[in-house]
C-alpha cells in the first residue's frame, strides 16, 4: 500500500520550519539570551581597547549589572508588538493601507518580529527599530506597498509631536530590512487565522440554524484572533485551529455552541486530538499577559546599558570601526523608483 | 542545537559558504546570472544575484514575490529554489541549474516536433501550473522563456517576479501583467481582480505557437493586442462571454467573426485543437482549468507524450557560451509595476478608459462598428 | 468492436442442417460430410461444386430464378434464417461505408440525423425498393466522405489490434497464474510433508518432550507457508508497452517512465476535494459589486477558498519534544 502522499499545507515554509514544543521554543529564547550576554560582553571588551576615554569599565559594570534575561527580553518584544496594531491603523487611516489588507499586515508583521527574535537577541537589536522594519516589510510582502516616503511621513509626525528628539529616516527602517530576511530565512508567507474563520463561518452554515448567531459569533472572533497573534500559538498550533479556537471563545461571549458542528462534520477519532488542542489554544488566547508601559520604560532602561556596543551606533566601537570601514549597509539615494 | 549557527547573520554566512560561483551566464536590468556549484555535493546550481539599489524603497518587490513564492512551492515541475543568502547589498538566490527554455527550442529550427513532443512540453507545464494554482499562487509571467528544461528533459516553471496569491476577492490587483502577447482578454479589457484562468490562457497561447513554431498573438501594442485577439478568435458577444461589456474598458469592437480553428491547425490533431479551444475560451469562467485540462482526452489517446529524456534539445547549452540570455537577461517590463498601490501602478477602471481614449484616434477608427451590428 | 468483424475472428461456424441437398445435383450431405452449401443474393442454395461449375465462366442466371448471378455473390450461410442473414450483410455493408462516429459531430441532434439518413437508406435496401436511388445516395456520400471514411477505418482497425492484444494478454496473464498457482500449491504441500517426516522422526530419536518438539514444528510449518505465499509475485502486465507498438513512430521506450501507466494529472500531494453547498450567507463578501464573474471571479472559488483555508492542517498534530529536535534545519 503506497504511503499517503503529503498535504498541501506539510509544504510551507511554516509548517516545515517553525513549529515548536513550548520546551524548544523555551530552549531557542534561552540559547539566544546566553549568546547575547557572550556577545555584548565580547563587545564591551573590545570598546575598552579601543576607547581612549577610559569609560569602559564602569560601562562592563553596569552592563553586567542589568543584563535582561530571556522573560524580559520578551516583555520588551511583546510591549513593542502591541505598537504594530496602532501603526497599521495609522496607515489605515492616512489612507496608504487599505482596510482589506490590515489584518494580513498587521499579522504577518507581528510573526515577523517574533520570528526575529528567535535568531537574534535585543542586546544587539532594538525591538523598536525592528518593529518598523518588519511592518515595512510586510506591506510588501502583503500585496499593499507603499513607497518609503510614505512609510515615513506619519512617523516622522508623530515623532515631531511627541517632541522626541530623534526623527525616524528612512534609513533606520531600510537598513534593517536585511538582517530582519536574514533573520526569518528569506521565508516570507505566513498563513494566519482570518481566513480559516472565514472559511468556517462558511462551512458551519451546512449545520447551524440560527444564522445570525453565527454571524455575530463570527465577528467576534476577529478579536480573539488579534490576541491570539501576541502569543505563541503560531509556532504550536495550524492557523486552522486557532481560528477554530478563537470561533470557540467568541462562542462563548455569544451563548453559541461551536461542538455541536464539530460532532456533526468530522469523525469522533479525529475530534480528540482536536479539542485538546482547542483547549490550549482557547487557554493560551485568554491567559495571556500583555507587557505594560511600565514594564517596557524598566526595562529598556536596563537595556540602555547593556546593549552591544557592535551594534549600536551610537557607541564609541562602532564609530571607530563599522564607519571606518565603510559597512554601512546601502541604500540608494536615487531617484528612479 | 549548540553547534549550529543560531543568529540570523551567522545562519547566513553559512548559506553562503555552501556554494561557489563560476562563471556569469547573463545580466540583465535586474539580476546577474551566474553558475555555480554546491561545493561538498558538486551539484550545478544558478546563483541568481539581484542588485538591489534599484530601489529607493529597499529591497525589490520582485525579489520579494520571487523568493516568497518558490519558497513554498515544491514539485517536479516547478524550478527549485535551493538556498537563499544575502551579500553585502545583494539578494542571491540559489536555483537548480537548467540548460535552457522553451523559447529557444521553438526558435531552433534545426529541432523537429513531432504531436508527442508538444503533448509531453504541455503536460509538463500543465502539471506545474497546476500545483501552483493549488497552492492559490498566479504565476503571471507565462510565456516560453520562463519555461525552464533540465538536461533530463523535465521542464519546469520559473521566474515568479510577478507572482502573486488569488483567492482572496477583496484584494485588487493590477492589469498591467503578462507579456503582451500571452495576457488574457480579461486582463486587456482592465480586470483588477482575477483567477488563474489568466495563466491558462497563456497556455494555450504557448500550446498555439508549439504547434505552429510561431507566436499566435503577436499584437504591436497594448491596443492592437486586442484587435489581434478577436480577429484570431473572433470578437467575444455578451452571449458567449457575460459580463464582458461591464469591465473596465468595454469598449464597442469591430465584429470579427469566429475562423475555423482546424484551418489553422492543420497539423494537429481534433483533441488538441478541442483542448486549445477550451484553454483560449473568452469566457474565464468556463475556460478550462489546469486540472480539468490534464484530465481532457487529448492527454490519454494516442500517441503518448515523449520521455522527457527523448524530447529534442538544442545542441549548444548556455552554460557552454557566455551569452546574454537565460534568466537574468530578460528585459523587466514591469520592473516597477507594485500592486495595491493608490495611484500607483494600479490601474483603476477610470484610468484604463482614459489611457484608452488617450490612444491616437486614427487607430480607435479601426474599431468603431463600421455597419449596424 | 463490430459484431461481424469478431464473429469472423472467431469463427463461428457456418449454418448447416444434417438433411441438406444441393437441389442442383442433388447431392445429399450424408454421403458427402464436407459438402458445402452456399447461398446467393436471391437467397438460393447450391453446393460448392455446382457454384464453380456453373459461374466459374463468368455471370449466368440462376437456376430457380433466374437473375443473373456472379460467383462472388455467393456466401456462406451463417444463420438459420436468410432474412437476417441478408440483414446482416446489408448492414455490414453499410457499415463500412457509413462509418462516422458520435464523436465527430458538434450537436447530438446532427448525429441523430445523419443516423437516421442511414437507416433510412439501409431500410430501402432491406426491402428491395427504391434500390437504385439507395445505391446512388451510397455512392454519393462515399464520393463526399473519402477522407472521414479512410480515417475512421483506420481508427477501428487499430481498435480492434489494440483489443486483440490486450485480450491476448489477458490470457497470457491468466495462464501465468495458473502456472504459478498450481507450483505454488505443489511446493507448499512438499514442504508440508518434508515437516510431517521430520517430525516423525524427531519423535522417534530425540529426547525431548514430545509436546515441545511438537511445538517446535508446527512452528517451523507456520513459518514456511508464510514465507512461501509471500514470494509468490503476481504477473503484471503493461498494455502501455503494448500500445507504443501500436502507436506510428514513436520507438518502445526501455525507460522506467515508460513503462508507468500514464496518469496526466499525477501529483505528488493529495487532492483536495470540498463539496460545496449551494448557497451560503455572506454579508462579508464583495460580490455586491458587479464585474467580478466577468473576469472568472466566482463565489463558488472565494468559498472554496476559504473552506480550503478553514480545513488545512485541522488535524496536525503539534510537535512532541522527540520529534522537534529533528524539525530544526
Amino acid at each position: 500500500m503506497a504511503d499517503r502522499k503529503p498535504q498541501l499545507f506539510e509544504q510551507t515554509s511554516q509548517y516545515q520550519h517553525w513549529r515548536f514544543t513550548p520546551s524548544s521554543l523555551a530552549k531557542l529564547r534561552a540559547e539566544n539570551n546566553r549568546l547575547g550576554v557572550d556577545r555584548v560582553l565580547l563587545g564591551l571588551q573590545q570598546e575598552a581597547q579601543v576607547d581612549d576615554q577610559g569609560a569602559s569599565d564602569t560601562r562592563i559594570a553596569e552592563a553586567t549589572d542589568n543584563l535582561l534575561t530571556p522573560a524580559e527580553e520578551l516583555k520588551l518584544i511583546g510591549f513593542y508588538l502591541q505598537m504594530i496594531k496602532f501603526c497599521a491603523k495609522v496607515y489605515m487611516t492616512s489612507k496608504l493601507l487599505k482596510p482589506e489588507s490590515l489584518n494580513n499586515v498587521k499579522a504577518t508583521a507581528i510573526n515577523f518580529m517574533k520570528r526575529f527574535y528567535l535568531h537574534n537577541v535585543v542586546f544587539d537589536y532594538h525591538p523598536k527599530n525592528i518593529m518598523l522594519t518588519c511592518l515595512y516589510l510586510a506591506t510588501k510582502v502583503e500585496n499593499a506597498f507603499m513607497k518609503i516616503d510614505d512609510f515615513i511621513r506619519p512617523l516622522a509626525a508623530a515623532d515631531a509631536k511627541s517632541g522626541s528628539k530623534t526623527v525616524t529616516k528612512s534609513e533606520d527602517v531600510l537598513g534593517l530590512e536585511f538582517i530582519v530576511i536574514q533573520s526569518l530565512q528569506f521565508e516570507l508567507a505566513v498563513h494566519h487565522p482570518y481566513r480559516a474563520a472565514y472559511g468556517f463561518y462558511l462551512d458551519m452554515q451546512q449545520y447551524i440554524e440560527d444564522k445570525d448567531r453565527l454571524r455575530d459569533v463570527y465577528e467576534r472572533t476577529a478579536h480573539y484572533i488579534d490576541q491570539s497573534l501576541h502569543t505563541d500559538l503560531v509556532f504550536f498550533y495550524q492557523p486552522s485551529q486557532i481560528a477554530l479556537g478563537a470561533f470557540k471563545l467568541a462562542a462563548k461571549d455569544k451563548d453559541f455552541d461551536v461542538d455541536l458542528y464539530l460532532t456533526q462534520r468530522f469523525d469522533a477519532r479525529s475530534l480528540e486530538l482536536l479539542f485538546l488542542a482547542l483547549d490550549e489554544i482557547q487557554d493560551g488566547i485568554t491567559g495571556f499577559a500583555q507587557a505594560t508601559k511600565e514594564d517596557a520604560r524598566l526595562i529598556d532602561r536596563k537595556l540602555i546599558l547593556c546593549r552591544n556596543p557592535e551594534k549600536n551606533p551610537n557607541s564609541v566601537l562602532y564609530k571607530k570601526t563599522v564607519v571606518a570601514q565603510g559597512d554601512v549597509p546601502y541604500v540608494s539615494d536615487s531617484d528612479s523608483d | 542545537m549548540s553547534s549550529k549557527a543560531i543568529l540570523g547573520e551567522e545562519i547566513n554566512k553559512e548559506t553562503e559558504s555552501l556554494y561557489k560561483k563560476e562563471k556569469k551566464l547573463g545580466e540583465g536590468t535586474y539580476a546577474v546570472v551566474y553558475l555555480g556549484h554546491h561545493i561538498k555535493t558538486g551539484r550545478k546550481v544558478a546563483i541568481k544575484k539581484i542588485k538591489l539599489g534599484n530601489m529607493r524603497s529597499g529591497l525589490d518587490m520582485s525579489a520579494i514575490r520571487e523568493v516568497k513564492a518558490l519558497r513554498e512551492l515544491r514539485h517536479p515541475n516547478v524550478i527549485e529554489l535551493i538556498d537563499v543568502f544575502s551579500h553585502k547589498t545583494s539578494l542571491n538566490l540559489v536555483l537548480e541549474f537548467l540548460d535552457t527554455d522553451l523559447e529557444i527550442v521553438i526558435k531552433d529550427k534545426s529541432l523537429v516536433f513531432m504531436p508527442a513532443d508538444i503533448k509531453s512540453w504541455m503536460m509538463m507545464a500543465l502539471r506545474g501550473l497546476d500545483h501552483c494554482h493549488r497552492c492559490w499562487l498566479l504565476h503571471r509571467d507565462l510565456k516560453p522563456n520562463n519555461f525552464l528544461i533540465a538536461s533530463n528533459g523535465q521542464l519546469k516553471l520559473a521566474d515568479f517576479g510577478l507572482a502573486r496569491e488569488f483567492g482572496d476577492v477583496k484584494r485588487a490587483m493590477t492589469s498591467q501583467t503578462v507579456t503582451r502577447w500571452y495576457r488574457a482578454p480579461e486582463l486587456l479589457l482592465g480586470a483588477t481582480n482575477y483567477t488563474g484562468s489568466i495563466d491558462i490562457w497563456a497556455m494555450g497561447c504557448i500550446f498555439a505557437e508549439l504547434s505552429l513554431r510561431a507566436p499566435y498573438l503577436p499584437g504591436a501594442s497594448d491596443l492592437e493586442q486586442l484587435t489581434t485577439t478577436f480577429r484570431a478568435r473572433g470578437t467575444p458577444t455578451e452571449d458567449e462571454w457575460p459580463g464582458v461589456t461591464k469591465l473596465p474598458a468595454g469598449y464597442n469592437f469591430e465584429r470579427f467573426p469566429k475562423p475555423q480553428f482546424s484551418d489553422l491547425f492543420r497539423g494537429s490533431s481534433d483533441d488538441a485543437v478541442d483542448l486549445m479551444n477550451k484553454m483560449l475560451a473568452f469566457n474565464p469562467v468556463t475556460r478550462i482549468g489546469a486540472s480539468d485540462a490534464l484530465q481532457h482526452a487529448y492527454f490519454r489517446s494516442l500517441p503518448r507524450p515523449t520521455a522527457p529524456a527523448k524530447l529534442p534539445r538544442p545542441a549548444q547549452n548556455i552554460a557552454d557560451v557566455d551569452v546574454e540570455t537565460a534568466d537574468g537577461g530578460k528585459k523587466r517590463q514591469y520592473e516597477d509595476a507594485f500592486d495595491d498601490m493608490a495611484g500607483n501602478g494600479i490601474e483603476t477602471a477610470a484610468a484604463a478608459r482614459d489611457r484608452l481614449k488617450a490612444e491616437p484616434a486614427a487607430k480607435r477608427a479601426d474599431l468603431r462598428i463600421s455597419s449596424p451590428a | 468492436m463490430s459484431v461481424l468483424a469478431s464473429a469472423h475472428q472467431q469463427e463461428i461456424p457456418a449454418f448447416q442442417a444434417d438433411d441438406d441437398t444441393c437441389p442442383q445435383c442433388k447431392s445429399e450431405r450424408y454421403l458427402n460430410k464436407p459438402m458445402k452449401l452456399l447461398v446467393g443474393p436471391c437467397y438460393h442454395k447450391m453446393c460448392e461444386s455446382c457454384v464453380t461449375q456453373r459461374f466459374d465462366a463468368g455471370p449466368a442466371p440462376c437456376p430457380v430464378c433466374e437473375r443473373i448471378l456472379r460467383k462472388a455473390e455467393f456466401y456462406q450461410q451463417i444463420f438459420e434464417d436468410l432474412t437476417v442473414e441478408n440483414e446482416v450483410r446489408i448492414r455490414k455493408r453499410m457499415a463500412m461505408i457509413f462509418n462516422k462516429r458520435q464523436e465527430d459531430f458538434k450537436q447530438l441532434k446532427d448525429y441523430n440525423d445523419y443516423l437516421e439518413m442511414v437507416e433510412d437508406i439501409t431500410l430501402k435496401l432491406l426491402y428491395d425498393e427504391d434500390t437504385d436511388e439507395a445505391e446512388f445516395l451510397i455512392e454519393k456520400y462515399r464520393r463526399d466522405n473519402t477522407a472521414l471514411i479512410v480515417k475512421n477505418q483506420t481508427k477501428l482497425r487499430r481498435e480492434e489490434v489494440i483489443q486483440r492484444l490486450i485480450f491476448d494478454q489477458e490470457q497470457l496473464k491468466r495462464q501465468q497464474q495458473w502456472e504459478e498457482q498450481k507450483k505454488q500449491y505443489a511446493k507448499e504441500e512438499r514442504e508440508k510433508a518434508e515437516i510431517k517426516n521430520s517430525l516423525i522422526t524427531a519423535l522417534a530419536t530425540s529426547t525431548m518432550d514430545a509436546k515441545d518438539i511438537v511445538k517446535a514444528k508446527m512452528i517451523q510449518l507456520k513459518k514456511s507457508s508464510l514465507s512461501s505465499r509471500n514470494a509468490m509475485r503476481s504477473v503484471q502486465f503493461n498494455y502501455d508497452d503494448l500500445l507504443a507498438d501500436v502507436d506510428d513512430g514513436n520507438d518502445l521506450d526501455e525507460g522506467e517512465a515508460e513503462s508507468a501507466p500514464l496518469d496526466p494529472a499525477e501529483s505528488p500531494y493529495e487532492p483536495v476535494n470540498i463539496e460545496l453547498m449551494d448557497r451560503y450567507d455572506d454579508p462579508f463578501s464583495a460580490f455586491r459589486q458587479g464585474g467580478l464573474t466577468a473576469a472568472g471571479v466566482t463565489r463558488e472559488m472565494h468559498q472554496r477558498y476559504l473552506i480550503e483555508g478553514a480545513l488545512a492542517g485541522l488535524f496536525a498534530r503539534p510537535l512532541d519534544d522527540d520529534d522537534s529536535v529533528a524539525e530544526q534545519q
